[in-house]
């Protein structure tokens, strides 16, 4: 995984949530991991009315004040990326 | 007794692109839908978020957003509330 | 077909947090299917406690609001919540801060496990 800006760490875990490889801020977080792997989990009981199965999710994102996760499924692995959130850039989601 | 939660949810389902919201209390359970949204939901909404919470115990609560291709939901919890919101978003 | 079952509803016990038992029991409370951890209170799995169900869903319809579907207590340590799939009763013991709101959403992922045991204790 090439270096993302403002990129602080991330994790590739396989299907299981068993961890492949990691560095920065996450390395070896298995706590991380297997809460991830708990919300990944729930994402497939999620509403069928207004989320049809068949469609799935592309990608998941936790976002703090100043830093966030984002998470994607891939290649039978799940990749984990943690960010901090410049001010100057655009926020992925605002509420 | 309702109106006042309604007439929130009916705001919120107003906005651009919002086509459901769904809000639960801290067992999970519904307070209420609108929209394109089941009531059912509410629980899953609730643990996503609890699931969340326990990335970073001491930050505040964080925002949960799921996304494909055509749609988003956007997770937020406040106090005891857990709110969710169905966007569909063009990319 | 029951170790399935029996995986199935292992998974489920892992994955929702506070849950402590699901039970699956004909009418009279007599278990067909138990998963759980030690963590249940022994008196809640006993068939007279998980009988009287049928009792309190036939004063729940007399309600005028048609049949009674679910019906939770919740208890200072614990919740019960106990699903109308008659003729099979399906039991759900948690700890008192459970997400109850999940525990209900399990409804339409057990409701194929329902199906084919209600055909398995028909044909018995």
């Amino acid at each position: 995984m090439d270096r993302k800006s403002n990129q602080t760490g991330y994790l590739v875990l396989n299907e299981e949530g068993a961890v492949l490889s990691s560095s920065g801020e996450l390395e070896n977080d298995e706590k991380t991991a297997n809460v991830i792997m708990g919300m990944i989990n729930l994402t497939s009981q999620i509403d069928s009315v207004a989320f049809p199965p068949e469609e799935g999710f592309k990608k998941l994102s936790i976002v703090y004040d100043d830093h966030c996760y984002i998470v994607c499924l891939s290649n039978k692995k799940v990749h984990i990326v943690k960010k901090s959130i410049d001010n100057t850039d655009s926020i992925p989601v605002t509420a | 007794m309702e109106k006042h939660l309604n007439r929130v949810m009916e705001e919120i389902t107003n906005q651009p692109g919002v086509y459901g919201c769904v809000l639960s209390d801290h067992q999970g359970l519904c307070l209420g839908a609108h929209g394109q949204a089941s009531t059912e939901s509410s629980g899953v909404i609730t643990a996503l978020a609890e699931q969340a919470l326990k990335l970073e115990p001491k930050s505040v609560m964080p925002i949960i957003s799921l996304e494909n291709d055509n749609r988003q939901l956007i997770i937020r919890r406040h106090g005891v509330l857990t709110c969710g919101i169905y966007k569909s978003v063009c990319n | 077909m029951v170790e399935e079952v029996r995986k199935l509803l292992q998974d489920i016990l892992q994955k929702i947090q506070g849950l402590h038992c699901i039970l699956i029991t004909d009418r009279d409370g007599v278990p067909l299917l138990k998963v759980g951890t030690d963590k249940a209170p022994e008196n809640a799995l006993r068939p007279n406690f998980i009988s009287t169900f049928g009792l309190a869903i036939d004063q729940g319809s007399k309600l005028g609001l048609g049949k009674t579907g679910t019906l939770i207590c919740s208890y200072a340590q614990y919740q019960v919540i106990q699903m109308n799939k008659l003729p099979l009763i399906v039991t759900f013991i948690t700890s008192d801060t459970c997400n109850t709101g999940h525990i209900l959403a399990l409804q339409n992922q057990i409701n194929p496990i329902i199906s084919t045991l209600t055909l398995a204790v028909a044909e018995s």
